[in-house]
């Protein structure tokens, strides 16, 4: 097999098989290689996913050289957290992890010379917190603080990665590794650190070349025979959690997620709430677009979700640590805090110039215990937003109140989850005015069921929509011209709006402003249970007699969208 | 030398504590000097003052304390710990003092009726009392600390008693006989030490007095932490009778503890911090918790004539940005109890106004906004500040403007260009690029950077003359023609005269003019090699308005909008722009440029071809540079502007 493609200027375009998108661990694996040759080897090394979906090297090294330099030159960054008790740090934390620790900074190596500085500086942390706090919550957040400001310039991005120190309340967790790199009750840095024993320090090297092989090609049917290194589930959806896993794997994805540290302008940033110090990390909004999560749903809790991007021209690490430092994803003047928002922020080319799509991921957990990441969908970005972006600002405030509001009815809350999925979709598929439709008819459904509680504080009727919605739901269907010329009966000349017909609201007749009215049934007579021509009728008979007192106003000859029945 | 820091504090990962030859310590001549043994064995005796306890009446008693205890014709310091006990005591002074006033008076009255005489009661002199803390605006507390012993003003025969809070700690080189504090962390107790009989002033008449306060118990340590006073009240109690020199203090060193870690500012965080695009498109790093190690955050205020209405709506933009000595230091907090206070009748609810620096316009915002650092403006009618009191909430009287200074520019917001369009007289691109290009010289040269760095200076006078070729963009010359396209053959712009200049064109909204001349650099710069240098060059162009730097991307619109995709930063998607050939004036000409702006903005090289984008060639540049070094030749680049504009203004008829 041929993996070598392509020759330009003496630079070799490699795919790497073993990584594809769509799967956690070998996204995370893909730019740990990057990070690893453009830091050991090539400074000017790029990558790219070719046609979004094969992961290709462009640098100095060929198939032979890429194995020989992880073989032999890779210096795995050091990451360690001594403030888990089964670090290897803490004493009564589990020992064997500690003994491939101490034959890491055993060896003579100097691929190994970050590891025994940041040792040497974990243990004096650990020794140092001794026994002079009471709680342990202290003792750990003088370690972690301790840590972040002594820890050498290698280990940092470890550290960034697994927690933001805040200002007021110590330091705060991102979902993304459980708790500050722990998995459930599983040790993430002291796997990796049984992991670079079984790489680097392994007693049978062409074992360790075979692992890499199949972790980088796809070459050989994997035989996962080592006995130590784990996967985790933030890797790994399909498998059980800490099933054992090639060790290269392993290693290598864990340098991939330290380009997840949080960077300082997130870190600082206003608010700087524990999600928003990472970059592409949002909110899961209720199920938008997630049908295809895999697994038992009752039995997982949803901790938000992690959008990667894709690119399909070769990129440098530099620029790819600059993206994910940034971790851009706008929508109207904010980032995106949402999985929705995301997918409006993708729409509206709020993210970086040059990606071709992202892969969202959810963040589930399982039992309390550990936790799972399961791809959910590829959402591309789009040469141009839809032409109706703009008018999905409108909902912005409403859809807040569903989501954030306590007290409503659940009935309201999932007519508010089918909102959400009708703005995905329509941010997904690029707009179009049967998707705006489709958001329309969401939009009336919660209507309907907000004007049963009539509450002004906590749902108040919609309004002040933007007058581009006519032209962008606009379909050119005769429904869609029928429904405009009524809706666009908004009482003017002292008639009443036909909104008081369809809902229980009253409008202001200057200044159209929209509000649930007091009396259960004024001129409100629509019954949703009976046949819409019925329902027709009535408001007619009811504006009939209403008009009496209004003069004939209330009986429109005539409105602004008006509909004729010349071209269907 | 400081008494206040311990070595240890200065060791951190990228700085080992010094040690050895490193460290430079007073050696035995410079003990032997008067000069400095006077202030070394400066007499202040300790004592506590046990009968004042805390409750209500707590400040009359320190007010009374102080009024006492003062000694006529020398200055007395009273220091507490918050700015409202300040204001209490200093109003007890002033009505002590007040009182006794009457007193006297009344009784010399009597004695005056008596006797016949003027001579009795006018031997009474009254000190002149003063309060400053840190919620004053900067140019009222300068006219106090003026005014003030302080500051080294002469005392008069009757002296001064300041009423003041730890803002008098640092940076006042002032020497009080008698001073009164409160206890404090130890390093605030040993700068309060040093003010008083700061040389030894008052060494033959006893010394000075050194008088603490115990606040050591759980509800009235704040600010500070209980553990931390009480640690500094035990080192004080046993001072007790004795004098706290400096000399005697060097033994307390330890006392002043291992460093507590909090924040330290880590390479990484520097790196992260030089791109600053997250807050040129609206975001907000709060970089506070590196600056200053208390956990109170704080905004600035300060306060315009709105014109009436209360809102601003009459004089909104017409509001330049604040000058320093408008400003006064706030806590966040106390903007929830501004917008809350009662609003009394005849005046309107108040608000608060920031610069809204994308947009370039003043926006209103709630307290909950409000971040660190930033400059709040309020209507002068709704009160908020009192002379000679300083920051009140609860006070509407109208406050006194201090009137801004009028400087040649407006706000500055990312689609402006104050300095292209604020000249006198229109100035020609060749001109005002020679003009810069001389400047970069001359200020390389007095750094002696030409010399020993040619490269590098050949680098930044390469951007300094290349630095506004953009501004060439039909688009560009349009808006400072005020909107009237320019004839062929017609030298091109880089500033217009007096009120020319338009808003440009719709579309191309948020035009930089930077890009094309980094552009232009990259292109056409043949003096510099490609790579390297001639990258440098390119950088420093682009971000001579500190405005574009390490990415190109479309900045928010504001809220609800999505930005035009058809243009970014003012430069057409779809096709690439070209620019015409400049002439930078002693016959050199720039050819033609041309602006890709949708493959410089995207990110990783276009397919199958070897050009790189902006972002690449600009990290690139930090990581080969440094923040620091990079810095230093933007700001170079950007002296070199800002000189040349000054002079054509003056030049200018």
């Amino acid at each position: 097999m041929v993996k070598t493609l392509v020759m330009s200027n003496k630079r070799i375009d490699l795919a790497m098989d073993g990584c594809v998108p769509r799967e956690m661990l070998s996204y995370l694996k893909a730019l740990g290689v990057l990070k690893a040759i453009t830091e050991g080897k090539d400074k000017s090394a790029q990558g790219f996913w070719m046609d979004g979906d094969r992961w290709v090297v462009r640098s100095v090294l060929d198939m032979d050289e890429a194995l020989d330099f992880f073989m032999n030159e890779y210096q795995p960054t050091p990451i360690v957290s001594p403030w888990n008790k089964d670090s290897g740090f803490q004493s009564g934390g589990e020992l064997a992890k500690a003994s491939a620790l101490n034959r890491i900074i055993s060896e003579e190596s100097p691929r190994f010379n970050d590891w025994r500085a940041v040792c040497h500086e974990a243990r004096r942390a650990v020794e140092e917190a001794g026994g002079r706090f009471d709680k342990a919550e202290d003792r750990k957040n003088w370690i972690l603080r301790r840590c972040r400001n002594r820890f050498p310039d290698a280990a940092l991005e470890w550290f960034d990665a697994v927690f933001v120190l805040t200002d007021e309340s110590g330091a705060k967790d991102p979902p993304l590794f459980g708790s500050g790199g722990n998995d459930g009750r599983f040790e993430i840095g002291a796997n990796y650190v049984a992991g670079v024993e079984q790489c680097l320090l392994n007693r049978s090297p062409a074992q360790s070349e075979e692992w890499l092989e199949n972790a980088l090609f796809a070459s050989k049917s994997p035989s996962v025979k080592n006995r130590k290194v784990r996967t985790v589930g933030f890797f790994d959806a399909e498998a059980s959690s800490h099933d054992l896993i090639n060790p290269w794997d392993f290693v290598l994805a864990m340098e991939g997620v330290l380009l997840f540290a949080g960077s300082a302008s997130r870190r600082l940033g206003a608010g700087a709430r524990s999600y928003a110090a990472f970059p592409f990390m949002v909110n899961s909004s209720a199920s938008a677009g997630s049908q295809t999560v895999s697994g038992d749903e009752s039995a997982s809790k949803s901790k938000g979700e992690i959008w990667t991007p894709v690119w399909e021209n070769p990129a440098s690490f530099r620029e790819v640590k600059l993206l994910m430092s940034e971790g851009r994803a706008e929508i109207g003047g904010r980032q995106a805090e949402n999985s929705v928002d995301f997918a409006r922020a993708i729409s509206g080319l709020g993210v970086t110039r040059g990606i071709s799509a992202f892969d969202r991921y959810g963040f589930l957990e399982r039992n309390g215990q550990s936790r799972i990441t399961a791809w959910l969908d590829r959402v591309p970005v789009p040469s141009a937003p839809p032409s109706a972006s703009n008018a999905l600002f409108d909902l912005d405030r409403p859809r807040q109140r569903i989501r954030n509001g306590k007290n409503l009815p659940a009935s309201i809350k999932s007519l508010g989850n089918r909102l959400e999925e009708s703005v995905y979709q329509f941010a997904k598929n690029r707009g179009g005015a049967a998707s705006l439709q489709d958001i329309l008819l969401r939009v009336a459904e919660v209507e309907r069921y907000a004007g049963k509680i009539r509450d002004e504080e906590k749902l108040p009727p919609m309004s002040r929509f933007q007058k581009r919605w006519e032209r962008e739901a606009d379909d050119g269907s005769a429904e869609f011209r029928l429904a405009l010329s009524l809706a666009s009966i908004v009482g003017d000349g002292g008639a009443l709006s036909i909104r008081e017909n369809l809902e229980p609201v009253t409008v202001d007749g200057k200044t159209k402003t929209v509000k649930w009215s007091k009396e259960p049934r004024g001129a409100f007579v629509w019954n949703a249970l009976k046949d819409p021509l019925l329902n027709m009728a009535a408001i007619l008979e009811r504006r009939c007699v209403d008009s009496g007192r209004l003069e004939g106003a209330n009986i429109p000859r005539w409105t602004e969208g008006g509909a004729r029945a010349l071209n269907t | 030398m400081s008494a206040t820091v311990s070595p240890q504090w200065l060791d951190t990962p990228d700085h080992s504590s010094p040690w050895g030859d490193d460290v430079l310590n007073l050696n035995d001549a410079d003990f032997a000097d008067k000069r400095l043994s006077a202030r070394r064995n400066a007499v202040k005796t300790v004592s506590e003052a046990k009968d004042i306890q805390g409750g209500s009446g707590y400040e009359k008693r320190v007010a009374d304390l102080a009024r006492e205890r003062h000694r006529p014709g020398t200055l007395t310091l009273v220091i507490v710990n918050t700015v409202d006990r300040a204001r209490k005591v200093f109003d007890e002074i002033t009505k002590g003092i007040k009182t006794e006033k009457r007193i006297v008076e009344r009784a010399a009255g009597k004695r005056k009726a008596a006797q016949g005489s003027l001579l009795a009661g006018d031997g009474v002199l009254y000190p002149r009392v003063r309060l400053l803390h840190s919620r004053f605006r900067v140019k009222d507390r300068a006219a106090i600390l003026r005014e003030s012993a302080l500051s080294g003003a002469p005392l008069d025969a009757a002296g001064e008693i300041v009423a003041a809070t730890q803002a008098v700690e640092a940076g006042v080189d002032a020497s009080a006989r008698l001073l009164i504090s409160e206890i404090a962390p130890w390093s605030s107790m040993v700068q309060r030490l040093g003010r008083c009989s700061r040389a030894g002033e008052f060494d033959p008449d006893g010394g000075g007095e050194f008088v603490w306060l115990n606040r050591a118990t759980k509800n009235e340590a704040a600010p500070y932490e209980l553990k931390s006073v009480e640690k500094s009240a035990e080192i004080m109690r046993g001072f007790e009778g004795k004098s706290a020199s400096p000399a005697a203090l060097e033994s307390q060193r330890d006392a002043l503890g291992e460093a507590e870690y909090v924040h330290i500012l880590r390479r990484r965080d520097v790196i992260d911090a030089f791109d600053n695009s997250a807050d040129l498109s609206g975001g907000y790093t709060d970089i506070s918790r590196y600056v200053r190690n208390d956990d109170d955050k704080s905004a600035f205020v300060f306060w315009r004539n709105s014109g009436g209405g209360g809102d601003f709506s009459e004089s909104l933009s017409g509001q330049i940005s604040p000058s320093r000595d408008e400003l006064v230091s706030v806590p966040i907090g106390d903007f929830k109890k501004y917008l809350s206070a009662k609003i009394p009748k005849g005046k309107t609810a108040r608000s608060l106004w920031v610069w809204d620096f994308v947009v370039g316009v003043w926006k209103k915002i709630g307290d909950g906004e409000v971040r660190p650092g930033t400059s709040v403006m309020l209507d002068a009618q709704l009160g908020g500040y009192l002379e000679g009191k300083g920051w009140n909430v609860s006070d509407w009287s109208a406050v006194n403007p201090v009137e801004p200074e009028r400087g040649e520019i407006g706000n500055d917001g990312h689609e402006s260009d104050p300095y292209s369009v604020g000249a006198r007289s229109a100035v020609t691109l060749s001109d005002h690029s020679r003009g810069v290009e001389r400047e970069a010289a001359a200020i390389l040269s007095a750094l002696g950077i030409d010399e020993k760095y040619p490269a590098t200076t050949e680098a930044v006078k390469t951007a300094a003359l290349f630095h506004d070729v953009g501004k060439v963009h039909p688009a560009f010359q349009t808006m400072l023609r005020g909107g009237e396209e320019p004839n062929d053959g017609e030298e091109p712009l880089a500033k217009s005269g007096v009120g020319a200049g338009a808003r440009i064109e719709s579309e191309r909204r948020q035009f930089r003019h930077e890009i094309g001349s980094a552009m232009a650099v990259l292109q056409n710069a043949d003096n510099l090699a490609e790579g390297n240098w001639r990258d440098l060059a390119a950088y420093l162009a682009m971000s001579h308005h500190g405005k574009v730097r390490i990415r190109l991307q479309p900045l928010s619109r504001g809220a609800n909008a999505i930005p035009p995709k058809d243009f970014l930063l003012g430069y057409g998607v779809e096709l690439a722009e070209s620019l015409k050939p400049v002439d930078l004036g002693e016959g050199l000409e720039c050819p033609e440029t041309r602006v890709d702006i949708s493959s410089e903005s995207r990110m990783g090289s276009a397919d199958g071809v070897e050009e790189r984008s902006w972002q690449d060639r600009a990290t690139e540049v930090l990581e080969r540079l440094g923040p620091f070094l990079l810095t230093f030749l933007e700001a170079i680049t950007r002296a070199a502007d800002r000189r040349a504009s000054a002079k054509e203004r003056s030049e200018c008829p």
